[in-house]
């Protein structure tokens, strides 16, 4: 069973993603709500994906993202996020990301994506 | 007298030496006079020679000259009068030495004497004495050579040309101003050294010398030893043998005025530069004396008072001057006061007097400025400040303008911040309210009937538009900030049209719409945003679906221009057409032409705003004209040469 860590601030975004993870079968190991929580978190748990914001208080999502991979370069990273920032999806990639799905999007989106990761080596 | 004192009788000189008349002349005159007979004895003595040798009459008379004056013996003078005697003529010598060593030394530098030797005939027609005529010119001679000095030294140059025009002598001024030796001088032609500029002056002035006449203030040039140029003003005149009154030489004072011209070159150089400048100036200037007595005045002043300089001249100012100019009218005190003030050397400033002429009314400003060490005399200068009134107004209103112009700005800016901000923040609710909704329509969280369904997926609807609304938002602000720079790349417009094309195929056919393709074999590549460029046309055929009836032609052209300097892009209709008044304006951001028809297609009215922005940060143009024989054609360019802002 996929375990999953959701690294975004709004918890009424992360309850929706915790029903819809469930609703799959797989586990949401743990939540964090800022950039440092989430470097934390992912060296305790290692989880199998992560589902990761970018706009977050303290260490920004893309400073994460760099800290994680550097830890774990096999680590698994969906980005979600809502800053329409030029070029930030390409920047997230380049980072160590394996995937960038922008808001709002729909169930069906976020799925595919998260799975498509999931698959990924 | 005299008579007594000739002691010697029979000579027959009785009537030369005896009449008193002569004898008192003989006596009063400042020359020795002495008479010798044939043996030399002296017959006549006078009180000259007296006072002179300190050899009284009583002591000389009747004593041999040469025995007496023993010194005399060894000389040439025995010799001097026997051929007196001998040959009856008159024997002159002049600056002769000391004939006599006076009683009196008062030259250390010798003695010199003009001896005169006059025979004396008896009645027989035989020379029987010697009249001598003894002067002492020691002085003259001295005299003669400290004004020789004086001549050699002075100021001027002086010369001396014989009657062929040689110089035979100049002065030493003369060498200094040439810079030539005197022996180099003599003897050269006056036309040697004169600058060929004033041979025809010079030889003028030579015609009128040899007709006797003087020459005077001749200017000429002439070259010195070092090739300079020295401007001379000569005086010269004619002179004639004292005989024959013939023309033997001529003489010439000469003075440098080579400091002197140039210094006249510049003053009048100067002069000409001021009258200039006064000419030139736009400020009236004129100069009245203690009176205000126009003495003189400049062009700008006639112009700004409507007068000549010599309609001005000798008027008084007051008679220009706007009435009331020193205060109310008629008022001679105020009038005294303030010259008073500028007589004892105040500036006098006036600003903005208004001066009504038949032009209309100026603006001027007076400045009386005393001339020290001019009797009075004052600098008036007027400026016409009409201009300059208006200029400023306008500079005051030009900065009112662009301060509201920077607030407009601001505000605009912050307007754009905030939506771009907002559109931000809208992102995340919306992700949550679609999850939840979609959820919701699953029935995750409770039973759902069809109904429920059907509302629950119209919210969505909603949602999704309201998705849509806050990209659009955002791409406007992002365009006109030029937040997003354009990705350029060579493109084939057909490529880009048949995406957009492809896409819009389904919303035209639910419409019963045809979208047919018109693009020219010849086009190029050409540098664009192809993504932003199919966003373009997308936006375009989308209206032309929207706002379209059903079963008409939606026609998309391309081509180039007559000068084949620009990407034409057309999209062609068959709706309803754009009044004249919207056709501008549809370009604006939020800007619809019917609210009714826009809610019923879904839109902020954002489409067109988005296409100008991405067209134009292209460097290109959008418009729109009336479609024939109806609808609308929305057309944008594209420069074949990139020339991205």
């Amino acid at each position: 069973m996929p375990k999953i860590m959701i690294v975004e601030d709004a918890p009424f975004i992360v309850e929706s993603f915790k029903e819809i993870i469930t609703d799959q079968g797989w586990e949401v190991s743990c939540v964090a709500t800022t950039g440092f929580e989430a470097i934390d978190l992912y060296k305790k748990n290692k989880p199998d994906a992560v589902l990761m914001d970018i706009l977050l208080p303290g260490l920004d999502g893309l400073t994460a993202i760099k800290k994680i991979i550097e830890m774990d370069p096999k680590a698994k990273i969906l980005v979600v996020s809502a800053l329409a920032k030029k070029d930030l999806d390409k920047e997230c990639l380049k980072a160590g990301a394996k995937g960038f799905i922008k808001k709002p999007f729909d169930t069906k989106t976020f799925v595919t994506n998260l799975k498509g990761i999931l698959g990924a080596k | 007298m005299a008579g007594e004192d000739a002691k010697k009788e029979g000579t027959g000189l009785d009537h030369v030496i005896g009449s008193e008349l002569s004898a008192t002349l003989l006596e009063s005159i400042d020359i020795g006079v002495y008479v010798v007979d044939d043996d030399f004895n002296i017959l006549f003595w006078n009180s000259f020679m007296e006072k002179y040798t300190g050899r009284s009459r009583t002591d000389v008379l009747g004593m041999n000259l040469f025995e007496y004056f023993s010194h005399l013996k060894d000389t040439g003078w025995p010799d001097n009068y026997n051929r007196v005697f001998e040959e009856g003529f008159t024997f002159r010598v002049y600056n002769s030495p000391a004939m006599f060593i006076p009683k009196v030394l008062e030259h250390t530098g010798g003695v010199f004497h003009n001896i005169r030797l006059y025979p004396l005939f008896a009645k027989k027609g035989e020379v029987r004495g010697v009249l001598t005529l003894l002067e002492d010119v020691t002085d003259r001679k001295m005299m003669e050579e400290r004004s020789q000095e004086l001549f050699e030294y002075a100021s001027d140059a002086i010369f001396i040309m014989n009657s062929d025009g040689r110089f035979t002598y100049v002065n030493q001024r003369a060498v200094i101003e040439l810079g030539l030796g005197k022996e180099e001088i003599i003897g050269k032609f006056f036309s040697d050294i004169v600058d060929p500029s004033s041979l025809d002056s010079v030889a003028t002035a030579f015609d009128r010398l040899l007709q006797g006449d003087e020459v005077r203030g001749l200017q000429c040039t002439v070259v010195d030893a070092r090739g300079r140029k020295v401007n001379l003003d000569i005086n010269a005149s004619p002179i004639r043998a004292a005989d024959s009154k013939e023309i033997t030489a001529y003489q010439g004072i000469a003075r440098n005025i080579t400091a002197r011209k140039k210094i006249e070159d510049e003053i009048k150089e100067i002069k000409e530069l001021a009258e200039r400048i006064l000419t030139a100036i736009p400020s009236g200037v004129l100069v009245v004396d203690r009176h205000l007595t126009i003495h003189s005045v400049n062009d700008a002043f006639c112009r700004t008072f409507q007068s000549s300089d010599k309609d001005a001249m000798g008027k008084n100012l007051v008679d220009f001057l706007p009435a009331g100019f020193f205060g109310e009218e008629g008022s001679e005190d105020r009038v005294s006061e303030v010259l008073e003030k500028i007589r004892a050397g105040a500036t006098y400033i006036r600003n903005d007097v208004a001066h009504k002429t038949s032009k209309g009314e100026f603006k001027l400003d007076f400045e009386f400025v005393p001339l020290p060490g001019q009797e009075g005399r004052t600098l008036v200068i007027i400026d016409d400040v009409t201009e300059r009134e208006k200029l400023e107004e306008q500079r005051r209103e030009g900065i009112k303008l662009q301060t509201e112009v920077d607030k407009l700005k601001e505000v605009d800016e912050m307007k754009s911040r905030f939506i771009s901000v907002a559109s931000h923040e809208l992102r995340t609710p919306l992700t949550g309210i679609m999850l939840y909704l979609e959820r919701l329509a699953d029935g995750k969280y409770c039973m759902m009937t069809e109904l429920h369904r059907t509302k629950v997926f119209s919210v969505m609807e909603q949602i999704k538009l309201l998705a849509k609304i806050v990209d659009e938002m955002l791409d406007t602000t992002r365009l006109e900030a030029k937040l997003e720079e354009l990705r350029l790349e060579p493109c084939f417009i057909k490529d880009v049209i048949s995406r957009s094309v492809l896409k819009m195929t389904s919303q035209a056919e639910n419409k019963t719409q045809r979208i047919e393709l018109k693009v020219q074999d010849d086009i190029p590549k050409v540098e664009m945003d192809p993504d932003r460029v199919e966003r373009v046309i997308t936006n375009l055929v989308k209206n032309a679906i929207n706002y379209s009836p059903e079963n008409t032609n939606i026609i998309i052209e391309a081509g180039l221009d007559h000068e084949k300097a620009n990407l034409v892009v057309k999209v062609i209709d068959e709706g309803p057409g754009i009044q004249d008044i919207h056709k501008e304006k549809i370009f604006g951001r939020f800007y619809v032409i019917d609210k009714s028809l826009t809610r019923l297609v879904g839109g902020l009215g954002l489409g067109l705003s988005i296409a100008k922005g991405i067209v134009e940060n292209h460097g290109g143009k959008i418009w729109v004209e009336d479609g024939k024989p109806k609808g609308s054609v929305f057309i944008f360019t594209l420069p074949l040469v990139t020339n991205v802002k």
